[in-house]
Parts: structure tokens; C-alpha cells; sequence
């Protein structure tokens, strides 16, 4: 008989873990990672492995300096996580030092200043990706147009040197390869008075091939991903439902007033990062609300900020701003929405024997 | 907010429709039942000793009216009741007392508590007893539980005569709690394959004594077998036939035996957090005190044995025994056979049981449980990542996370705030945590904490009180003094000026 036990009940646990609830999440990433690499090439792949040099390495440097042991937090995945967040929002072929800058950000600045690994008040990837975005906008905006609609698609050497020096292959130009995303294009175009029909017509098909077609089979296996997700617990269903109704209720309603200005639900659903947000980033357990209605007042706000920004800010796509903004509403949101107790705010009476059931 | 309240009623319904279980939260260990329903209930062999604690209810300890050296027979009243909250002991076999001291308890601290010691003699020689009338009247089956020294008999061990009211016609509906949720125990399920009618006849005695027209017998679906023959009993011809007896399947999710849980479930009403459930017209007993009623009724026999379920993996032959009370857990531990010597020993099951200190740890009435499994591997604890499956699976819907933070922060007040005293410590949020945090550890903790700033405060405030009573006598008594003196003094001057004064040759006339 063991005299060694400490701690007290309960003595069983759940077979959930930090760990197997990051794996799961990466699991789900990973057709859409495929979907990204069919349409755009192996950039991602090549993003992903520099942000996670970097990230790893600012995660062990960090954890030292604030003597936290390495093992068990540099094995958590919430690093390979927050990485992987952010390299799906980069142009696939921008230069080395933007994930670079951006994974660096996200894990020294936005996790372990903030004291690490569920302490971090804004979403590390979005901080990560923010930064970027506001420190170098030209580069940033430069998408690389996906493989249907490029007459000769970088190969693998090409993308290597395009990332790592900024060399281009003799005889190819940027903008032979890139392309406003269907986002920015609906954005300028309507900051020029034309119509959204002309638009789509001019900027967003390409001699008949779209560039939203490479978008929505990634926001399709976005979305396939978030419900195995949801099917398995790891998200809840809140923030995703409070998320994308309140886009498609908004984007619906100016749509109906004015469909020539203001772009359909299903242009905003299946545009930029909306489904990936929707499953992947607003469903970071650390940055948003704990509460059952909180999670949905969270994920309704998000949705309201991001269309207000794409429809009438200064970004074509809004996602990181609409989180970091309600990341900092959480802990009120998580004050305002504590939920009913058991046994609280019922009253007292004596019920009849027949109202069983 | 009041969106937030139709989110969770929505929540709550959908989780209903796919569970249907009628409160919020809730998990599902593993379940482990069937190592120990193999056998029928089986009698071991008597132990050398039997050790019979002094404190196996919840109120003060028993007092002792036996002496070392005295023979008792079985039944014999050895120890009685603290008035007005506790509840007599009865030797549970005949024997010679040969110790009263202290002795290693199941009590959660690990200490040792008051014992009587008794050595069986082997010949079990019982006290003649004698069948009792059904009782008619809450305050005759109040003295039955009471003599009989019947308590909640499912872990709770609150005494029973004290959970029923003494208002007439309150009670409409006896609940029986038949869940038994917790994994591994199996004792009530055996007790309801087995002896449904002690079970039944048992809630129709107290059920008419109540004046109570239902009795609601909630089974977890997993029991499939004690629910037939629970159904299949039928009661005797003398019940009061207006007592309507219902089995009711409840899905299997832990911690549905516990006490509002299980009303919430049958009825659909929840217990207000300022009431009992005896203010809802209900009362609830265990299935194993509900056949000691019986005991105590028809044949006239107090409390003396009860049904344990000796099981864990670490077990050779898991199995359900009858044992007087008192015998020592190394006893029955040995009888069923130990594989590994190492494995810690639990009390109850893994959910909610004490760690047992002791080999010698004697079985009292609320043992349930022996549970011996191989040590789990020393997991490691992470930070909380603010997933919210605590929330999700508490039961009481508390916001168990944010409890934790204030916890740890000692905000005892933002505990009180978010109703920490509510906590059942059931251990739900626990289990589903991702990062493995001892959570109810930190919330017994705290729960401390509370109470005792509580009482610190309560006793400043008196202090405070009584300093100012006494000060303010004192300036009472200073005032007073200060009147009395310039009473005085006021009285002296008046003679003295009177006396100055008589003296004093009227001018005007000289």
C-alpha cells in the first residue's frame, strides 16, 4: 500500500490534453494546407518552416530567460499553432524576414511578455500578423495569384530564390505573377465608383478562370475542418455561428440596399481568411471569452468589426484588427455574461406531485 | 443578458434532445462495472478485530457505554447518539470490547478519530429484536431511523431522521436514489439485483410514514439488470395502495447521483440554492439506507453490516461483500485477493473518494467502496489555456476556470461572487481539464479560506462590537462620574455661596 498520494480526488482523468487539443487543430489544418499548396505551390511549406525555426527558437530563448522549463512548453505545439496562423494570412512567396518578423512578434512579444502560455491577452498570430502588416503594407499586399491563373507557375528552386534572395527567374515580373486578392480588388474598385459587377468581371475572373475559385476551395476545407473540430469538442459552436451569421446578416442587409456597393454574404463567407478565422483563429481558447453567451457575443463582434473594416476601413481584409480589438473586450465580455447557477434565481415553491417529466 | 439566458437554455435543450440529461455539464468515465458484478454478494469470513468508529456521520462523535472487557452481543447498543444531531452505534457481531481509543479513520484528513474495538467471538450471538409496527407518523419513523442508527448510507452520512421535516404533508415524493454514478462501485446495483425488496418496501414504509403518494426510483441506464428486478418486485398486500411506485431509467453520465442533480433529472425542477430539497416537496434516500429501514422495521435490526464493493484493476477478485461494520479494509482487501502491494487505496470511487492512509481503515456505514487501482503516471500540470470544458461539464454551472484564477489570487470575494460555496466537488472540471490542473483541490482550499476570513471578520466585528459597547460604557460611567462630581461640586459651590452668602450683611440695609 502506497503512502505517496497527495493530491486528492478526482483520481481519473479525461483523455483531453493540452497537447492531443493542438494536434487536433493542426490535424484539421492540414487539407487545407494541401488545398493552399495545389493552388499556390510549395511557398507555404517553405514559410512554415522558417516561422517555425524562428518561432522555436524566440519560444526556447524565452522560456530560459524567464526560467520556465523547456520540455514540456516547447512540446505543448502551441508554437507549430501559432505559426502555422500566421502563415496562412502571408502572401505564400514574401520575403524570409516577414514570417520571420511576424513568428518573433507573436512569441516573444504578444506570448511571453504577457507571462506565456494562457496568460497572453491578444491572439499571438494575429499581434504577429498585425505587426507586419502595419510595418510593411507594400509587402503584404502583393499576393502571388494561384497556379490556374499564372501561365508558368514558379517551381520549387524559383521559389526558393524568390523568398530567400527576391530574385525573380530572367523574364518573369511580379506582377506577371501576382494580383489583387478578389478582397482588395472588390475594395479599390469600389473606392473607385465602379460596380461590384464589373468588378467581378474585370479584376476577380481571369479569361474566365476566378481567383475566388482557389479561395473558396480553401474556405471549403477550412469549414470541412472546423466541423470535425466542433464534432470532436475542441471548438465550441458559438464563436464560429455568432462569427459568420453576423457577416452573412450584415453583408445581406447592404446587399439588398445596394448590390452594385456593397458585396454578397457568400462574397464575404468565402472571400480572404473568413472561414479560417472562423474555425481557427477567433476559436484560440486563451484570447477569447470563457462564457457560453461570451463566446458568442465575442464571435458576433468580431463578425461585426471585420465587415465594418472591409466594407468602409483601410484594409481589404480585417480579421487581425477585429480580433486583437475584441481580445481586449474579453475579460469584460467574461464579466458581463456570467451564467445562471444551479439553484440560483429559481424560486422557491412546492411543486405538485404530478409535474414529473 | 437576456440573450445570454436563452444561449444557455438553448445550450441546455440541446443537450437534452442529444442526451437527454435534464441538467448542464456532466462526464463520462470509464465506467468499469463489470469487473465486480460477477459474483453475488458474498459473505467473508469474520475479521480478528472490528474496529467501529465513533464518528461515521456527519455531526458530533458517538458516546461510548460500553467498557473494555464487556461482552456484547450483536445488535447491543454500544454507543449513543450526541444529542440532538448524531446517531447511536450497535455492536455488529458478539464479541468482547477490548479497546476504546483512537484508531486510523477514513476520515479525508488522515487522522485517527475515536474507535471502539471489538473482538468477535466467532459465536455471533444476536440480541433478540423485535418487528415494529409500520410507523404511521414522521415522528415515529424519525425515532426509528434515529435507534436504528440509520444515515445516508450512498457517502453523504448525513443522519437521516434529520433530513426529514417535521411538517406534516410536505413531502409528496420520495426520491430513491438508485444512480450510483460514480465508476467502479457497484454495491447498490448488486443490492437492487438482489434484494429489491428491501429496497422497495423499505421506501413504502418511509413513503407512507411521509405521507408521501410517489416514490421515484432513478436507475442509471447502465443497470439494466437491477432495474428489472426492481420492477419486477411487487409490493406487499399491507402498503398503502394510494403510494405509487415508478422505475425510472436516468441516462449514465457522472454526477448524476448526486443529490439536486438527480432531483433536476426526475422532475425537472431545481433545488433553490437557499432551499432544500424537503421546500420542493422531496425527500431522497440511498438505496442501501432504504433497506436498512427496512431492517429496522420489519425485522427490528439496526444498522450493523452494509454491502462494499472490493474492486480496482489491482484487485485479484472484484467482488461485492457484506460485512459487518468495522472491519478493517486490509481484511476484505486480502480476502479478494491484492495484486500489486504499491497501489494506492481509495475510499469510494475515483471521482469523488478519500485516499485511505491506513490498511487498517475500518469500514463505517458509508463505505462503499474499496478501490484499489495501479498508481496513475505522474502527470504533468500546464497552464490553464481558458478552453472552458471545465464550464462546459460542471454541473452546477459555475465558471469553474475563473474560479481557479480567483482562487489562486485568493480574491476571496470575487469566490463569494461567482458562488463557490456551490461547488459539490464532484470533480467534473478536473477530469475534462486539458492542462490537468488539480482544480477542486484549489477550490477546498479556498473554500477554507472563505470560511475562515468569514469567521475572522465575524470575530473582528464582535470584537469591534464589544469594544465600542465598552467604550462607549465607559464614557458612560466617565460622563456619569463627570455629572456626578459637577453635581457635587455644583452642590458645594451653591453652599458655599450660600454660605458666603448668609453671612453676607445686606448692603442696602447697613
Amino acid at each position: 500500500m502506497s503512502q505517496a498520494m497527495i493530491h486528492a480526488s478526482p483520481y481519473d482523468w479525461g483523455q483531453q490534453n493540452v497537447r492531443k487539443v493542438m494536434m487536433q487543430v493542426q490535424m484539421a489544418a492540414t487539407p487545407a494546407l494541401l488545398v493552399h499548396v495545389y493552388f499556390y505551390g510549395i511557398g507555404i511549406l517553405v514559410q512554415i518552416a522558417i516561422g517555425l525555426a524562428f518561432a522555436l527558437a524566440a519560444e526556447a530563448i524565452m522560456l530560459k530567460l524567464r526560467n520556465k522549463p523547456l520540455k514540456p512548453y516547447l512540446t505543448d505545439w502551441s508554437v507549430v499553432l501559432t505559426t502555422i496562423d500566421i502563415v496562412f494570412c502571408l502572401p505564400p512567396t514574401s520575403p524570409w524576414w516577414i514570417i520571420a518578423l511576424a513568428s518573433l512578434f507573436a512569441v516573444v512579444v504578444a506570448k511571453h511578455v504577457f507571462g506565456g502560455l494562457g496568460y497572453n491577452i491578444f491572439n499571438p498570430a494575429m499581434a504577429g500578423y498585425a505587426f507586419v502588416l502595419l510595418s510593411f503594407p507594400a509587402v503584404m499586399t502583393v499576393w502571388h495569384l494561384p497556379h490556374h491563373l499564372v501561365a508558368v507557375p514558379l517551381d520549387a528552386w524559383q521559389t526558393l530564390q524568390l523568398i530567400f534572395m527576391g530574385q525573380l527567374p530572367p523574364n518573369m515580373t511580379l506582377d506577371a505573377l501576382t494580383g489583387a486578392t478578389p478582397l482588395e480588388a472588390a475594395r479599390t474598385g469600389i473606392l473607385n465608383d465602379q460596380p461590384l459587377s464589373s468588378i467581378y468581371a474585370n479584376e476577380i475572373v481571369f479569361a474566365g478562370q476566378s481567383f475566388a475559385t482557389s479561395q473558396f476551395w480553401l474556405s471549403m476545407t477550412f469549414l470541412a475542418g472546423g466541423l470535425w473540430l466542433l464534432y470532436k469538442g475542441v471548438i465550441r459552436w458559438q464563436m464560429p455561428v455568432g462569427f459568420i451569421a453576423t457577416i452573412a446578416l450584415l453583408a445581406t442587409g447592404f446587399n439588398l440596399y445596394d448590390a452594385e456597393r456593397y458585396a454578397s454574404a457568400s462574397f464575404h463567407l468565402l472571400s480572404g481568411a473568413t472561414l479560417f478565422a472562423a474555425f481557427f483563429i477567433i476559436t484560440d481558447p486563451v484570447t477569447g471569452s470563457t462564457t457560453p453567451s461570451g463566446r458568442l457575443y465575442f464571435g458576433m463582434g468580431i463578425g461585426a468589426l471585420v465587415y465594418v473594416i472591409r466594407t468602409w476601413g483601410g484594409y481589404a481584409d480585417a480579421i487581425a484588427f477585429a480580433v486583437l480589438m475584441m481580445n481586449m473586450l474579453v475579460p469584460w465580455i467574461d464579466a458581463m455574461t456570467i451564467p445562471r447557477v444551479y439553484g440560483h434565481g429559481v424560486v422557491k415553491t412546492t411543486g405538485s406531485p404530478h409535474e414529473h417529466h | 443578458m437576456i440573450i445570454g439566458r436563452w444561449i444557455e437554455q438553448f445550450d441546455q435543450w440541446l443537450s437534452r434532445l442529444t442526451t437527454g440529461v435534464s441538467f448542464h455539464g456532466g462526464v463520462h468515465p470509464a465506467q468499469h462495472k463489470l469487473i465486480s458484478t460477477h459474483h453475488p454478494i458474498q459473505t467473508p469470513p469474520l475479521a480478528e478485530k472490528l474496529i467501529i468508529s465513533l464518528t461515521q456521520h456527519v455531526g458530533p462523535a458517538s458516546i461510548p457505554l460500553v467498557e473494555v472487557g464487556q461482552r456484547v452481543l450483536g445488535g447491543e447498543l454500544i454507543a449513543r447518539c450526541a444529542p440532538p444531531l448524531g446517531v447511536p452505534l450497535h455492536a455488529p457481531t458478539s464479541g468482547i470490547i477490548i479497546d476504546i481509543g483512537d484508531y486510523p479513520t477514513s476520515h479525508p484528513s488522515g487522522l485517527p478519530g475515536p474507535c471502539i474495538v471489538l473482538q468477535p467471538d466467532g459465536l455471533n450471538e444476536l440480541k433478540a429484536f423485535h418487528p415494529k409496527d409500520r410507523p404511521n407518523s414522521i415522528q415515529s419513523l424519525k425515532a426509528i431511523l434515529l435507534h436504528a442508527g440509520i444515515i445516508g448510507m450512498g457517502g453523504a452520512g448525513f443522519p437521516s431522521f434529520r433530513k426529514i421535516t417535521n411538517k406534516v404533508g410536505q413531502i409528496h415524493t420520495l426520491i430513491v436514489n438508485a444512480a450510483e454514478c460514480e465508476p467502479y462501485i457497484t454495491c447498490d446495483d448488486m443490492l437492487m439485483r438482489e434484494r429489491p425488496h428491501e429496497i422497495i418496501e423499505g421506501a413504502l414504509i418511509t413513503a407512507h410514514a411521509l405521507g408521501a403518494t410517489k416514490v421515484l426510483i432513478g436507475i442509471e441506464d447502465n443497470k439494466p439488470e437491477a432495474a428489472l428486478a426492481m420492477r419486477q418486485y411487487q409490493p406487499l398486500a399491507e402498503n398503502d395502495a394510494r403510494i405509487a411506485v415508478e422505475v425510472v431509467m436516468v441516462p449514465t453520465v457522472y454526477p448524476m447521483g448526486s443529490a439536486n442533480q438527480l432531483i433536476t433529472q426526475l422532475t425537472g425542477q431545481e433545488v433553490p440554492s437557499d432551499a432544500h430539497s424537503t421546500d420542493l416537496g422531496l425527500v431522497m434516500f440511498n438505496v442501501a439506507t432504504l433497506a436498512a429501514v427496512y431492517h429496522a422495521v420489519i425485522i427490528g435490526q439496526p444498522v450493523m453490516s452494509r454491502v462494499v464493493t472490493v474492486t480496482g484493476f489491482a484487485i485479484d477478485r472484484p467482488c461485492n461483500v457484506e460485512v459487518p461494520i468495522g472491519t478493517p479494509f486490509e481484511h476484505l482487501v486480502e480476502w479478494a485477493g491484492l495484486q500489486m502491494p504499491h497501489a494506492p487505496w481509495l475510499m469510494g470511487g475515483p471521482m469523488m473518494g478519500t485516499p485511505i492512509h491506513h490498511p487498517q481503515t475500518p469500514v463505517i456505514k458509508t463505505s462503499n467502496c474499496i478501490l484499489v487501482n495501479q498508481p496513475e503516471p505522474e502527470s504533468e500540470t500546464l497552464p490553464c489555456i481558458r478552453c472552458g470544458a471545465c464550464m462546459d461539464a460542471c454541473p452546477i454551472n459555475l465558471l469553474p476556470q475563473q474560479l481557479y484564477w480567483h482562487a489562486k489570487a485568493e480574491a476571496l470575494d470575487k469566490l463569494e461572487a461567482l458562488h463557490l460555496k456551490d461547488c459539490i466537488e464532484c470533480g467534473c472540471c478536473a477530469y475534462v481539464c486539458p492542462s490537468q490542473i488539480p482544480l477542486v483541490q484549489y477550490y477546498r482550499h479556498a473554500k477554507v479560506a472563505v470560511k475562515k476570513d468569514k469567521a475572522e471578520k465575524e470575530a473582528q466585528h464582535r470584537a469591534k462590537q464589544r469594544h465600542e459597547a465598552q467604550q462607549a460604557r465607559k464614557e458612560q460611567e466617565a460622563r456619569e462620574k463627570a455629572e456626578r462630581l459637577a453635581a457635587k461640586r455644583a452642590a458645594m459651590m451653591t453652599g458655599e455661596a450660600a454660605e458666603n452668602k448668609t453671612p453676607e450683611p445686606p448692603k442696602e440695609l447697613s
